[in-house]
């Protein structure tokens, strides 16, 4: 990988990458493109509390009990316990989202452009991906690093967070 | 008149900007103006001597008119009404200059404001606007490592605000780079650690800036000055870099610049006295929207058959009520009136006498609808025109003033070139033009200077000593008499705007508006031909003649009965013609009832007398004339008061003749 070690914006983002693979914070990981390293993909875990795991493990009781009193047929009720697992394997998938990093020349004095991949459906996030969030825009100081930014965006965004798509 | 007074009183007292059309004072009252021209010549040009020291910029500083409510600042005087607040601040609170210059940027310059805020809550005025107690100085270490970009430096590349946090000087000039490249918001600086809100002052922009930055941020800071203070505002004209503070309070907003140009200090505008400013933005908006819509109008609505107002219907039957004040009920078919129909004429959704109108080829609906809907924007036009055609005029009058001033100059004798030279760079026609007519002046007013200096010396023994022609004196006069006209205009252009917004119902307002109008404009028309008819002999003949004489009597003469004419119309529109009855309109459709003169003496007359068609007409169709003092109505043929033995007045007299004349009692 031969990146131009030239400018301040490209000396600072090796920095933020090398913090970034030293010291990861917990649900977060990030790289930039291999010919650009202007372009970073992300990923970010959804915390643990995500409430779906509360939900399917709640249906799972009530289908268990149902079961002991004896009123569902078993043959129904052996194919709604295999959904439901086969659900809860999955809800892994529910809570993993990609993000784009877009950096300019400006970094770190200019905040880089955030969006994410895949169509999320939550208030603070646009049709289009985009994120509103107030350290991205007017309230960015050249302190915060792509770990920072990844972080932030983990604990005020991705609560309830559901991914379509 | 108040000018008189004012030379009497002090020769040395002076107004800062430019009313060089000899107006008074603060008040504005440019109607007065004439009669500064109009007076005899040793008072006329004192008070001119007065005005004009305000050109020479070395004078104006100085001097304060005592009715003056406003001031206008060149960059000079900005900076250093800035630096006087700072050093002010600094003093009464004892903290650094750079400190104060934050406070005062964030409370609006306003020292008072900064004073009570401070002493109030200390402690909150410095969290807020960032200013730190103490100076934590940079943590003591051979090496430090900068929050930006993470690399290490010795002690002397790294630099703090007074919360400590270290910078590298490389990473501080790119943040206050971008800082400044955003805007005036860079004036609000504080340190890049979010966590802290140390401001960042003018001495660490000048330390760790770059040169242009720097520049930028200076520059930002200036304007700050002016535009974060309530009270000042930047003069509109293009190319003018003067401010004007303004003292609120006393009414009038129109100011003049030191560039000639006047304005309206509320809205911005273009000066337009008497009208109020809602009227005037309304009025604006009203021309550059007006033309896109008349089309759809036209094609897409009818107008109101009785109020003309457009109506568009978009569902439901055929009987339509027009919106209060009109709530005229019509059919929207043929538009006659709803009393005329009903089940027989085909109900609610057809109209046998429209159908049988149109087989008859009476409606041509189209072209018919079109004419009813351009009387409603007839209107409008009838207004705009005007006003647009005054508006023109005014420019006209530059042309032609300039064109008088340019073969004036041939006598004085400034340079040709530069003017022409002048002219050039400016590529606006009035501008261009303003420009000259500034440059003219300035050459003018060194010897009005002189003259202030000389004491109790006239103008016109000055000029007489320097062997000047007496002529310049003339010259003098019919240059200020233009610039007068030029205001009289103005003035009347906004009154049709004014006439615009004037509702239909109150006849007796719209009556009394239109005869002063009427009096206002005739009177202007006149006094503009003679004085343009005057310059042009003026060129042509090289001394003063008998008849030319004469001739300036005559004009100023006319003169002064359009100042009052003027005066009048002004006053009445700010009173919002409220010495007006405006119930008193009963016999507004069949006489032609003027309201005009005896404004005052109508007021709370409508109950004193008995019979409705005398309350408040001066003439109307039954033979009695009210007397303005009592309102008595006498018969016509009295001439002096029954009740009061008050003689009736000229004006009354006046529009009796006319009147019979038309035949109309």
């Amino acid at each position: 990988m031969a990146f131009k070690m030239s400018t301040p914006a490209r000396k600072r983002l090796m920095r933020d990458f090398k913090r970034l693979q030293q010291d990861p914070p917990a649900g977060i990981s990030g790289a930039p493109q291999d010919n650009n390293i202007m372009l970073w993909n992300a990923v970010i875990f959804g915390p643990d509390d995500t409430p779906w795991m509360e939900v399917l493990m709640s249906c799972f009781l009530v289908m268990t009990l149902v079961n002991c009193i004896g009123i569902v047929n078993l043959h129904y009720e052996v194919k709604v316990k295999g959904s439901i697992t086969s659900f809860l394997n999955s809800t892994r998938r529910l809570g993993t989202f990609k993000l784009t990093l877009q950096f300019t020349e400006d970094y770190p004095n200019k905040p880089p452009t955030v969006r994410f991949v895949s169509r999320m459906f939550h208030p603070n996030i646009y049709v289009d991906g985009s994120i509103c969030l107030d350290i991205l825009q007017n309230q960015w100081s050249p302190i915060y690093d792509v770990a920072a930014i990844l972080t932030s965006i983990q604990t005020t965004d991705m609560h309830n967070a559901v991914s379509i798509a | 008149m108040e000018s008189e007074d004012e030379m009497a009183a002090t020769m040395m007292e002076d107004s800062e900007d430019e009313e060089f059309y000899g107006g008074g004072g603060g008040d504005g009252d440019d109607d007065s103006d004439p009669d500064d021209v109009v007076m005899d010549y040793d008072g006329f040009m004192d008070h001119d001597s007065d005005d004009s020291d305000d050109l020479s910029s070395s004078h104006s500083r100085s001097y304060h008119h005592r009715s003056q409510n406003y001031t206008i600042l060149s960059e000079d005087d900005i900076r250093q009404h800035q630096e006087e607040s700072i050093t002010k601040i600094s003093a009464v609170l004892s903290i650094s200059r750079v400190a104060a210059a934050i406070l005062l940027r964030h409370y609006n310059w306003s020292v008072s404001k900064v004073n009570d805020e401070w002493f109030a809550d200390e402690d909150k005025v410095r969290k807020t606007v960032g200013l730190l107690e103490n100076h934590t100085p940079v943590p003591d270490a051979k090496e430090l490592t900068c929050g930006i970009c993470f690399e290490t430096y010795p002690l002397d590349r790294m630099s703090a605000a007074d919360c400590g946090h270290p910078f590298c000087v490389i990473c501080w000039q790119g943040y206050i780079s971008t800082a400044v490249n955003d805007g005036p918001g860079c004036l609000m600086l504080r340190c890049p650690d979010p966590s802290c809100g140390a401001a960042v002052g003018q001495d660490m922009v000048n330390r760790l800036a770059s040169k242009d930055d720097k520049e930028k941020y200076n520059r930002y800071f200036l304007r700050s000055f002016i535009e974060d203070n309530r009270k000042t505002k930047w003069c509109p004209a293009p190319g003018c870099d003067y401010a004007v503070d303004f003292i609120v309070g006393s009414g009038n907003y129109d100011v003049t610049c030191r560039c000639a140009h006047s304005f309206c200090w509320n809205c911005v505008e273009e000066a337009h006295r008497p009208v109020d400013c809602g009227t005037v933005s309304k009025w604006i908006m009203k021309n550059s929207a007006e033309s896109e819509n008349m089309n759809w109008i036209l094609a897409n609505s009818k107008p109101c058959p009785k109020c003309k107002r457009p109506i568009e219907k978009n569902q439901g039957c055929m009987h339509i009520t027009c919106t209060p004040p009109c709530k005229f009920e019509f059919c929207w078919l043929c538009l006659g009136a709803w009393s005329e129909h009903g089940e027989r004429t085909g109900g609610f959704y057809a109209c046998n006498r429209y159908e049988a109108a149109k087989q008859e080829g009476v409606f041509d609906e189209a072209e018919k609808r079109r004419e009813m809907a351009k009387n409603s924007l007839e209107r409008y036009t009838h207004y705009y025109e005007r006003w647009a055609t005054n508006q023109s005029v005014d420019l006209f009058i530059w042309v032609s003033f300039v064109m008088a001033m340019l073969g004036l100059f041939w006598h004085i004798g400034p340079n040709m070139a530069e003017l022409e030279k002048l002219s050039d760079k400016q590529c606006q026609p009035e501008s261009q033009l303003k420009f000259i007519v500034e440059a003219w002046l300035q050459a003018v007013y060194p010897i009005t200077c002189l003259s202030k200096l000389a004491g109790d010396m006239s103008m016109l023994d000055l000029l007489l000593q320097s062997k000047r022609p007496k002529a310049m004196v003339t010259k003098m006069n019919l240059s200020f008499l233009f610039l007068q006209i030029v205001e009289c205009r103005r003035v009347l252009k906004w009154t049709y705007a004014y006439g615009f917004y004037l509702p239909e119902h109150e006849h007796a307002k719209k009556q009394f508006f239109e005869y002063l109008q009427g009096e206002a404009e005739s009177g202007l028309e006149r006094l503009h031909q003679c004085a343009e008819k005057e310059f042009q002999v003026y060129l042509n003949a090289e001394g003063p003649s008998k008849e030319f004489n004469e001739f300036r009597t005559k004009l100023a003469g006319l003169t002064s009965v359009t100042k009052n004419y003027f005066e009048n119309l002004v006053r009445a529109l700010e009173n919002g013609l409220s010495d007006v009855d405006s119930h008193a309109c009963g016999k507004a459709g069949s006489s032609k009832n003027l309201g005009g003169g005896s404004g005052k003496g109508r007021g709370g007359k409508g109950k004193g007398t008995t019979s409705r068609s005398s309350s408040s007409r001066n003439i109307d169709d039954s033979g009695h004339w009210s007397c303005e003092y009592c309102t008595y109505a006498n018969v016509r043929s009295a001439t002096v008061c029954e009740m009061c033995q008050q003689r009736r007045r000229t004006s009354q007299l006046v529009l009796v003749e006319v009147l019979t004349n038309e035949g109309i009692t």
